[in-house]
């Protein structure tokens, strides 16, 4: 038995990053001094998340036009696709007021010469976001939200289809947190490393997104028993090559067009791209037409910023240093200067965002962003369906989500739930079964090297996970193909690692015992990706999944497609949910 | 770009038991060696060169090395955090200096100009 | 946050206006628009007509703040405070800004350079000035507990003070008795009374005050804690007496079959393994000192008519809470037995000072006769040796400061008793400081003989008695004389308790200069006198340093004295004392490190907290906090910030700028007396003074370099003489640490420099302040300057 650390929780808020710690904020404005507001966060939280290495530009923000507007640009983004407009279109109401209040937070942000933010493109404004997270978590501290550090949660409590709260353990003290709840929101963003990355051995980090987000929040609204949707519209990243940094800099920044080898602009010159909308085509087809280029062998593949004001790469370097400095090392140490040679670009591994250029996530009633288990919100990478938000618009939805938790909490007077002894035991030995299970296989012998004889650590488990992913399910160095005989492939691999493999997963430590629930909450959403997938029977986002059965649209799926994990059967069960058009217009075309 | 850590600069924070960069570190990597009393990563591949620690360390004992895999030697990129401000500082291969300042904290309450 | 600022710039009736071109100075203050209600300049400020001006200004325009620029903030100190408060400022909104000393007078050479200097500094302290708040001061419970460790004559005095003062008190007594030392005397000087009749009249009224809880047999194991919360782990031995059941019959010490040397007699004389009450016993039962008990022997039980002896009794530990202590563990003489020519410990007869007060005491072994330990005859013939161990480096370098007195009130023992007595004192400078002179002459006139002597050794005279071998070092020749007793003045050893110190070791003790290398727990006299390196704890009597009774008693009050200062019910406190803004702190623990005066303890969430009643407002905890999170009223690091974070500009073109720390105690009064002095240095130094340089955050150094400033220059104590106990020697720390960085960073290390100027050293400031400059020239303009600013 582990010492316990029981906390009750009006509002609790679980993962403390850009939408949770608004969230906090807002629920504090909404709900009055009296509210108890709960943060669990398993790192720190002044410099937890994805906001850690900070950032240059907040990429959603409404410059000019409507938010309507706005809901049409990323319906285009994403080829026109099924997206959730009214989410939205809320996000895009109320994101400029967001960002005011980051800015007397203490947000630097660049300025013109009239005052108003230093525009990016269309929809981006530039930042000097160093301590982007700092800024952040400064409004939970505002809120007087309780937090705490260092907490990994590991199950929601649902009792009849409500949430009543969650448990976790101490990654540093080792102690069982229980903490009830009134309303809950699950923000603990999006899920990278369930594909094999391009760097190997001591570089497997160094990726695009956050590697320690593994989908916990997918996979917890998953097992819960929560509706799912988009997990087959994955985001591939095309970035810098080796640092994988950020390119919409390079791209919008600098104007630098992707070229080929032979040092053609393909975006321009390929009537296909052109007929997408050249450089600015959509997102989808971008990260397409790299993979085209390069496997018709005309790459590498470059961002051209050779061309234009040298002085301008200054300055490029200076927006690097405010969020991916690495890569500022980085051509420090290879000799690399951009201003006279291109900046190579390649394909990463594919990461599930909801907040990105990416769906997955969970379904949500009206724009409350409660999920279909009741007094369940989810806010940020977790919410799907609803693509570009980036950061303000996770701040934002953290904000909206906070706000409807509220109205919920006092309409309809929802009070804390007696959770039973048994649940709770259960639900600890869950929770550090990988840890015990580590004790009792030294009992059964270990090799020479230390290694148990009978257990498996959780990163044999990945990297196993990640060779099914990237060979079955479309992986980089399949260059994002998939058909369903792959697939079911990968079916049997992941059921088989879920269903049977696990039993033997052995976490040495608590560091180790996080590992081991990060891993088995990427299988849970290696799962849903495959069936999602598979189950999408088309190609309707070229270069993000690329079907060779199914290379082209089918009308039937121009729709969400949407799932239920069926706790009986282990079976992730699709289907497909239709797509509300709010905003008139084509939806493969631009309004302003 | 894993931290690597300068036993000449890292004092361990004063032997406390969590040290400033452990305590900041998103991926939990960083931790205190308790035979040297100094900082060290626990594990060099799991970084994710988010350079938090780097920034932290209040004795700037830290310095972010590229993996050799990526990144030939020499070169370094140091960050050098004021209160409101940073200044980073790179030195390429072959010894050329770029520096930068950028605001981190805007003062909210910027003086009047001339 | 100020928002309706007036600054008031003054010509100082030329002394300013001569040099720096005030209608610029007008056109200029015209810019600062945001929080600026008033500008007024004039050429004198400080008379009656500039005063009412500054009042009329202040109620006109419903000012918040007043920015003062005209002489340094000590002239005129007074007149000015109790002008803004007469116009409804808030205390701490009067802000003085020097343009005079450290502008105007040191750049006489140079007008225009001291005009774009004042302009920098108005725009400084301008900023300065929109950060300000109110200062409110504060009230807090008093620390009403406190312990004394030490049951001597000190420890009682100070009980007895604190415990009339209405503080509850615990006293921690090493023995099974009170008095100490100063209870087994015979008779004390000057009057030659009775020692323990003035020790019982203490603790009688001790008792009375019903405040005092006194623990005999007692020690602190551990002490935890800080300043205003400490806790203590007190270990007490078992008496193995029960108290309510022993009459002190003495039967068990008949019964008793062990004998060892009496140690409550300095080891003259034998005594039992249980003993009966000695005086100033507060428990009054016998006590069984089981060291020497033969095992399974329980004679003393048997024999006692009442079974009070009880010998499987337990030490009891008990953990006792309390604000402040006094430390009063006093001292033992010292072991002279190492002194080989002397012939203590081989020679019964060889006896020390404090043997010989036992020897003549009523209550003593012989009841007061003078008989010889070893020959057992009356002592006719007694030689005292002075500096038996003392003032010689390879004992004790020290001088205990009573001996010579004591020598000689025992030389009037002696010879009250017998005035055909043959009585020699050997010296090497007789020293009965003050009135005490007057007992050296009554030595004389009693026949006592001095001799400066040197004793080479001491043997058995044939015939009985003792020979002791000399040099008169007046005369040059080498005697011998005859002595029934050899009488020792063995010096003072100070009794330290080594762990008491929460948290500090002995040698962090040693580096603060409050203890001496022989263990005295002196302190700093003038300076912070009684102190530890733990605000709170406060020594007394002879663990301080060497000193007679008289003294003992004067400083045991001046220890109570310094603890009652934080024990009345309520305490208003200091609004500057260091306050730690959670939102920011990342439980680091350096502030609570790097405070000299340990007053920072952790939270249960692990957060740091100061004691405010003890906080010195030294800030140094503020300069080591790596996230600048320890703030204070009035000048604190919110301040500092904006005014680095306002516009400098080159004063000239090409001209280094440079930030100067200077500490408030030494270096900034020397900076100024060089202005005043007619000292020419450098109109790119802006002088910024700081409490400590140990207050100096190297975030504003950090800040300042990225701002473009060219140098910066730290000025401070001493290592030895900071006030602030070690705060120059942690800024050092700190920059060095920099500099290694600034080398790393291909920057040159120089541009951050540290120094160090006693109050007197005007010219050496003047003098590294044009090197600095010179240097910086050199080095050319900060490379930061050229910088991407993205």
């Amino acid at each position: 038995m582990s010492e316990r650390i029981c906390i009750d929780a009006d509002v609790l808020i679980i993962g403390g990053g850009t939408a949770g710690c608004l969230a906090a904020w807002e629920a504090r404005q909404a709900g009055g001094k009296d509210l108890k507001i709960v943060i669990l966060e398993k790192a720190f939280i002044r410099h937890s998340g994805c906001l850690s290495a900070g950032m240059n530009a907040l990429n959603m923000y409404i410059n000019q036009g409507t938010p309507e507007d706005y809901v049409a640009y990323v319906r285009y983004d994403i080829c026109g696709a099924p997206i959730r407009e009214d989410i939205v279109l809320s996000v895009a109401r109320e994101v400029n007021d967001t960002v005011k209040i980051m800015e007397e937070a203490g947000l630097p942000m660049k300025k013109k010469e009239d005052g108003r933010y230093l525009n990016r493109g269309k929809w981006n404004i530039e930042v000097n976001g160093s301590l982007l997270k700092p800024i952040t978590a400064s409004k939970a501290f505002e809120a007087g939200a309780e937090i705490y550090n260092r907490v990994y949660v590991t199950e929601l409590i649902i009792q009849d289809n409500v949430c009543v709260g969650a448990v976790g353990f101490g990654v540093r003290d080792g102690k069982f947190y229980i903490c009830r709840s009134k309303v809950t929101l699950l923000c603990t963003g999006g899920a990278a490393g369930l594909w094999r990355p391009n760097n190997r051995r001591d570089s497997h980090h160094r990726i695009w997104y956050f590697p320690f987000n593994c989908g916990s929040a997918y996979a917890m609204c998953k097992r819960a028993g929560a509706e799912m949707t988009s997990f087959e519209m994955r985001l591939v990243p095309v970035r810098t090559k080796d640092t994988f940094s950020p390119t919409g800099t390079l791209a919008i920044g600098m104007g630098a067009p992707m070229v080929n080898a032979l040092g053609e602009s393909f975006m321009e010159k390929d009537p296909y791209y052109r007929s997408w909308g050249g450089h600015t085509a959509p997102t989808p087809i971008r990260m397409l037409a790299f993979q085209r280029e390069t496997l018709a062998h005309r790459g590498p593949i470059y961002m051209d910023t050779t061309k234009g004001d040298p002085a301008k790469v200054i300055g490029l370097k200076g927006q690097y240093l405010d969020m991916s400095p690495c890569i500022v090392l980085y051509w420090g140490c290879n000799d690399i200067d951009p201003s006279k040679e291109p900046i190579e670009i390649d394909g990463g591994d594919p990461h599930m965002v909801g907040a990105h250029a990416g769906m997955s996530g969970a379904w949500t009633r009206g724009v409350s962003r409660e999920s279909t288990v009741d007094r369940l919100y989810v806010s940020g990478d977790a919410l799907g369906a609803a693509p570009s938000r980036f950061i303000s618009g996770s701040w934002t939805c953290g904000r909206i989500a906070a706000r409807h938790m509220v109205k919920a909490l006092k309409e309809n007077g929802y009070q804390l739930a007696e959770i039973p002894e048994e649940t709770l035991k259960s639900l600890e030995d869950l929770t550090f079964q990988p840890l015990r299970r580590y004790a009792e296989k030294i009992g059964e012998g270990v090799w020479t090297d230390g290694t148990l004889m009978g257990g498996v650590s959780p990163k044999d488990l990945e990297a196993r996970m990640q060779k099914i992913m990237e060979e079955y399910c479309g992986g980089r160095t399949h260059w994002y193909f998939v058909n369903e005989t792959y697939l079911g492939i990968a079916r049997k691999h992941i059921e088989r690692m879920r269903r049977d493999q696990l039993q033997y997963l052995c976490a040495k430590d608590l560091h180790d015992l996080q590992l081991a629930w990060d891993v088995i909450n990427r299988l849970d959403v290696c799962q849903l990706v495959v069936e999602h997938i598979s189950f999408r029977k088309e190609t309707r986002f070229p270069g993000y999944v690329n079907r060779t059965d199914f290379p082209d649209p089918d009308p039937g799926f121009d729709c969400f497609v949407n799932s239920r994990w069926d706790p009986e059967t282990d079976e992730v069960n699709c289907f497909k949910v239709p797509y509300q058009q709010l905003v008139k217009g084509d939806r493969k075309k631009q309004s302003i | 770009m894993p931290p690597k850590i300068d036993p000449a600069k890292c004092d361990g924070c004063q032997g406390e038991s969590e040290p400033l960069c452990e305590q900041v570190c998103p991926g939990n990597l960083m931790t205190l060696n308790k035979d040297s009393m100094k900082a060290i990563i626990k594990d060099v591949s799991d970084c994710w060169d988010c350079m938090t620690c780097t920034k932290s360390c209040p004795r700037q004992a830290i310095q972010t090395v590229l993996q050799y895999q990526l990144a030939y030697f020499p070169g370094k990129l140091i960050p050098l955090v004021g209160t409101n401000s940073v200044t980073w500082t790179s030195i390429d291969c072959h010894g050329k200096v770029e520096r930068f300042v950028m605001k981190t904290l805007a003062a909210g309450d910027d003086e009047d100009e001339d | 946050m100020a928002k309706n600022i007036g600054i008031f710039v003054c010509g100082c009736r030329g002394s300013i206006s001569d040099i720096i071109n005030t209608d610029v100075i007008g056109q200029e203050l015209a810019k600062l628009k945001k929080y600026v209600g008033a500008r007024v300049v004039d050429p004198w400020l400080c008379g009656e007509r500039g005063q009412d001006l500054i009042r009329e200004t202040v109620l006109q325009n419903g000012l918040d703040c007043v920015l003062l620029a005209g002489c340094p903030a000590t002239v005129h100190a007074d007149l000015f405070n109790s002008l803004a408060a007469g116009a409804g400022l808030s205390p701490g909104m009067l802000i003085r800004l020097d343009l005079r000393e450290g502008c105007a007078y040191p750049h006489r050479d140079d007008p225009p350079g001291a005009l774009r200097k004042a302009v920098n500094l108005i725009r400084m302290w301008n900023a300065r000035a929109r950060v300000s708040d109110p200062l409110s001061p504060l009230m807090l419970p008093g620390c009403r507990e406190a312990a004394v460790v030490g049951g001597g004559l000190a420890g009682l005095t100070a009980a007895l003070d604190l415990a009339e003062a209405g503080v509850n008190v615990a006293l921690i007594e090493k023995e099974s008795y009170l008095g100490g030392n100063a209870g087994r005397l015979n008779k004390i000087f000057p009057r030659l009374c009775e020692a323990r009749c003035g020790l019982t009249y203490l603790y009688n009224r001790l008792r009375e005050t019903g405040k005092v809880s006194i623990m005999t047999l007692s020690e602190v194991e551990k002490l935890e804690g800080s300043a205003g919360r400490f806790n203590a782990t007190v270990l007490t031995k078992p008496r193995y007496v029960r108290e309510g059941l022993c009459h002190g019959c003495g039967k068990c010490t008949e019964a008793c079959p062990v004998e060892v040397a009496d140690d409550y007699n300095y080891g003259l004389g034998r005594r039992k393994a249980v003993s009966a009450p000695y005086s100033l016993d507060p428990v009054g039962t016998c006590v069984v000192d089981r060291r020497h008990c033969p095992p399974d022997c329980a004679e003393c039980a048997r024999a006692c008519p009442t079974g009070a002896i009880e010998l499987d009794q337990q030490p009891v530990r008990r953990v006792l809470r309390f604000g402040a202590a006094v430390v009063a563990t006093g001292w033992q003489p010292y072991a002279v037995e190492k002194v080989d020519r002397l012939g203590y410990g081989v020679y019964p007869d060889v006896i020390t000072n404090v043997q010989m007060e036992r020897l003549t005491a009523g209550d003593g072994p012989t009841g007061g006769g003078l008989i010889c330990p070893g020959s057992g005859r009356q002592a006719g013939r007694i030689v005292f040796i002075q500096c038996a161990g003392s003032r010689d480096l390879g004992h004790q370098s020290w001088c205990s400061s009573v001996c010579c007195t004591a020598s000689i009130k025992q030389s009037l023992y002696v010879k009250e008793n017998n005035p055909k007595a043959r009585v020699y004192v050997f010296y090497n400078d007789i020293r009965t400081p003050g009135e005490y002179e007057d007992l050296y002459l009554r030595a004389q006139r009693a026949g006592v003989v001095f001799i400066r002597a040197n004793p080479a050794g001491i043997a058995p005279a044939p015939g009985g008695g003792l020979k002791v071998t000399a040099e008169d070092t007046l005369m040059g020749r080498l005697f011998e004389t005859l002595a029934d007793l050899v009488v020792l003045a063995a010096g003072i050893t100070p009794c330290g308790p080594d762990g008491l110190q929460a948290g500090e070791d002995l040698e962090a003790l040693r580096r603060y200069g409050l203890v001496s290398p022989a263990g005295f727990r002196s302190g700093h006299r003038q300076c912070f006198p009684l102190e530890s390196a733990s605000q709170g704890i406060y020594f007394a009597g002879c663990c301080q340093e060497p000193m007679d009774m008289g003294t003992t008693v004067n400083s045991a009050l001046a220890a109570s004295g310094r603890v009652l200062r934080t024990a009345a019910a309520r305490v208003e406190v200091s609004p500057l004392v260091a306050v730690v803004d959670r939102s920011g702190c990342d439980k680091c623990k350096r502030c609570l490190e790097e405070c000299p005066y340990g007053v920072f303890s952790l939270d249960r969430e692990g957060f740091p907290v100061p004691d405010p009643l003890f906080c010195r407002s030294c800030q140094i905890c503020m300069g080591s906090c790596p996230r600048q999170c320890i703030i204070s009223q009035g000048d604190g690091i919110k301040q500092q910030m904006a005014m680095i974070g306002a516009r400098i500009k080159e004063t000239a073109p090409g001209e280094p700028v440079v930030l100067a720390f200077l500490c408030g105690n030494d270096a900034y009064p020397a900076a100024l007396e060089a202005g005043r002095r007619g000292m020419n240095y450098p109109a790119g130094i802006h002088l910024i003074p700081v409490r400590c340089l140990g207050a100096v955050n190297m975030g504003l150094i950090k800040d300042g370099l990225a701002a473009g400033i060219d140098g910066i220059l730290l000025a401070g104590c001493r290592s030895d003489e900071c006030h602030y106990t070690g705060g120059s020697d942690r800024a050092g720390e700190r920059l060095e640490n920099l500099r290694d960085t600034l080398r790393d960073m291909i920057m040159d290390c120089d541009r951050v420099r540290l120094i160090r100027i006693r109050i007197g050293e005007w010219e050496v400031f003047a003098r590294e302040a044009v090197c600095f400059v010179d240097n910086l020239k050199v080095m050319g303009p900060n490379p930061f300057k050229a910088a991407a600013r993205v």
